[in-house]
């Protein structure tokens, strides 16, 4: 333990002068590279900037197992912690959260948070921050609001009373259904109503004989007519056979009827004509009449009647 | 022979002077319009309004072609006269005033005569006001056949409407108008007197409407005839002939009823009503 310092008198190979300031002066430039190192990586950055609050007013279930300290994720990532759980005067709860500062951009007014838990039914609660895309956030009051997330427990249960409440009543009917059945079989082996009077009485097929039997009277009595049918049919043949004769006579004249049609149409193209010219003769005829009628010879007075020639007499104009 | 050959020139000539006539109006000279004008007022005199009217239009039509506007006047004229007859009164109301138009945009004068056919026509449509004054200036007209039919116009209105002044002032022109007049203004006179006699003298007014309707039968307006026996029934039956306004109101409906017109059907239900009940289309075929 002890050292003893002998006097060396052996001259070392190197003397070195100064060495305590030259180590001094190394620790010092060690020392600066490592600061200058820190403040190049922007360490004392994120350390000297304050963490973003933003506000997560919780829903009307309470803290839904969110505590101090809790994790806040953004898009699957740690982005901040929860600082307190704070009662508002309202008798809302929320919670102040530190964001990271990298957060910040992501988080505008639409954005909301999801209380989820760790491992979806159990494990501890977390805030789970959505992207917003709206306006950016007022910093210097940052509030959005957070909503449970769905409990897959109970939407088993909700969807197994849904099953639940619709076979039940088809339970019941097919149940009710079996029992009347079960009770309309019954009747039917005791021979209760048609169908069990068909099974157990055998009257009614008594009476279908009896009708074959009828049958076949009116089927024998049918034939004599049957026959008087056939010279029908024979007769209405030879008819048709006429009328298809009556036909080819028909089809052999059809030949001349665009000739007759042209006649016909040479004919009457002159009608028009003929009209207006009847109609002329007969407009002579009545002026001539008229002329002779004026005449003094024939008892006329010479003169027409009306003065005003064309114009109806005004004893015509009916009040 | 040379006097028979004299003789038989002289009646030639005379002949020749008989049978010229008066120089037609312009338009006549048009065959479409002068035929349908002739033919117009031949189915008017059988009673074929409808065809009547076709052919006033055709000449219508002709006149507008020839910017004819006095042709235009006639047939429209015509045309309303014959839509009144075929009880159409709202339709002559506006061949009316369509005329009157065509007449303004060619400055030429309105006919009086279209203002008698509107008086005419709002008398039908017992529009009297109207028809008392539509009636006043061809009433002041020389034409004693026009001044005639526009006082009988006036007079029954004023008579329908209780307005005696107007009844009275009929009365006047028709009174004071110069002899010899036409049997149709004569039967015009008696009846307006007829009728500004019912309330004071029933038994002349009866009297002077049985007058009015053997001249209406004589001279062939059969409706204007069923009017006057009924106005003989009125007049009967305020004098207390209760049995005699009866047959007379029979025979009114039954003259009315075997007229076209739905105004004359209506007027044959009302009178048929007031006769008691008559058989009013007694020569109809029996129903199948």
């Amino acid at each position: 333990m002890f050292q003893i310092r002998l006097r060396q008198k052996v001259k070392p190979l190197i003397s070195l002068r100064y060495t305590d300031e030259w180590v001094g002066l190394l620790v010092i430039l060690s020392l600066v590279a490592f600061g200058g190192v820190i403040v190049e990586a922007g360490v004392l950055r994120d350390w000297l900037t304050p963490p973003a609050i933003l506000r997560v007013t919780l829903p009307a279930g309470g803290v839904e197992g969110l505590t101090v300290g809790g994790d806040v994720q953004l898009l699957g990532a740690h982005a901040g912690t929860i600082r307190s759980i704070k009662l508002n005067p309202s008798g809302d709860m929320y919670v102040i959260v530190d964001l990271d500062l990298q957060a910040k951009p992501f988080i505008r007014r639409d954005s909301t948070a999801v209380i989820r838990k760790q491992f979806i039914v159990a494990g501890s609660s977390y805030l789970d921050l959505n992207r917003g895309y709206g306006a950016p956030m007022n910093w210097d009051y940052a509030v959005i609001s957070a909503t449970p997330a769905p409990n897959p427990g109970d939407m088993i249960t909700a969807t197994l009373n849904d099953i639940k409440t619709q076979i039940v009543p088809t339970l019941e009917s097919a149940r009710h259904m079996m029992a009347e059945l079960d009770a309309t079989m019954t009747a039917m082996h005791e021979g209760k109503g048609s169908v069990g009077q068909l099974l157990t009485n055998d009257a009614l097929i008594k009476d279908a004989e009896k009708t074959i039997v009828s049958l076949n009277t009116v089927i024998s009595q049918l034939k004599p007519i049957e026959n008087q049918m056939a010279t029908i049919m024979s007769k209405a043949d030879a008819t048709m056979g006429n009328v298809k004769s009556m036909s080819g006579d028909l089809a052999k004249t059809t030949p001349h009827l665009p000739a007759i049609a042209a006649s016909v149409q040479d004919s009457t193209a002159d009608l028009p004509a003929l009209l207006t010219q009847a109609q002329t003769t007969l407009y002579s005829l009545q002026k001539l009449t008229n002329q002779l009628r004026g005449m003094w010879l024939l008892g006329g007075s010479g003169q027409p009647k009306n003065s005003k020639k064309g114009w109806l007499p005004p004893r015509r104009v009916q009040p | 022979m040379k006097k028979i050959i004299l003789s038989s020139a002289a009646l030639m000539s005379l002949a020749a002077c008989g049978s010229t006539s008066q120089p037609a109006p312009i338009a006549f000279d048009d065959p479409v319009y002068a035929q349908a004008m002739d033919t117009g007022e031949s189915a008017f005199d059988l009673k074929r309004y409808k065809v009547a009217m076709s052919e006033y239009r055709t000449a219508g039509q002709q006149a507008l072609k020839r910017d004819d506007g006095p042709a235009m006047a006639e047939a429209g004229y015509n045309l309303a006269v014959s839509q009144l007859a075929a009880g159409q009164p709202q339709d002559a109301l506006k061949t009316v005033q369509d005329v009157s138009q065509t007449l303004l945009i060619r400055h030429d004068t309105s006919v009086v005569s279209l203002k008698l056919v509107q008086a005419a026509a709002y008398y039908q449509l017992k529009n009297y006001t109207q028809a008392i004054e539509d009636a006043a200036a061809p009433m002041a007209e020389a034409d004693k056949d026009l001044a005639g039919r526009a006082a009988l116009i006036m007079g029954l209105a004023g008579y329908d409407s209780g307005d005696n002044a107007a009844l009275q002032r009929a009365y006047t022109r028709l009174h004071n108008m110069k002899k010899p007049v036409s049997v149709s203004v004569l039967a015009d006179k008696k009846e307006i007197e007829a009728l500004s006699l019912i309330k004071t003298n029933p038994a002349q007014a009866m009297s002077l409407a049985r007058e009015v309707a053997d001249l209406r039968r004589d001279e062939g307006s059969y409706n204007e005839m069923s009017r006057a026996l009924a106005l003989a029934a009125r007049a009967a039956s305020i004098s207390g002939d209760h049995a005699g306004a009866a047959s007379l109101w029979a025979r009114a409906a039954q003259s009315a009823a075997a007229q076209s017109g739905s105004q004359m059907q209506k007027d044959a239900d009302q009178w048929g009503q007031l006769a008691g009940g008559v058989l009013l289309h007694p020569l109809a075929p029996p129903a199948q």
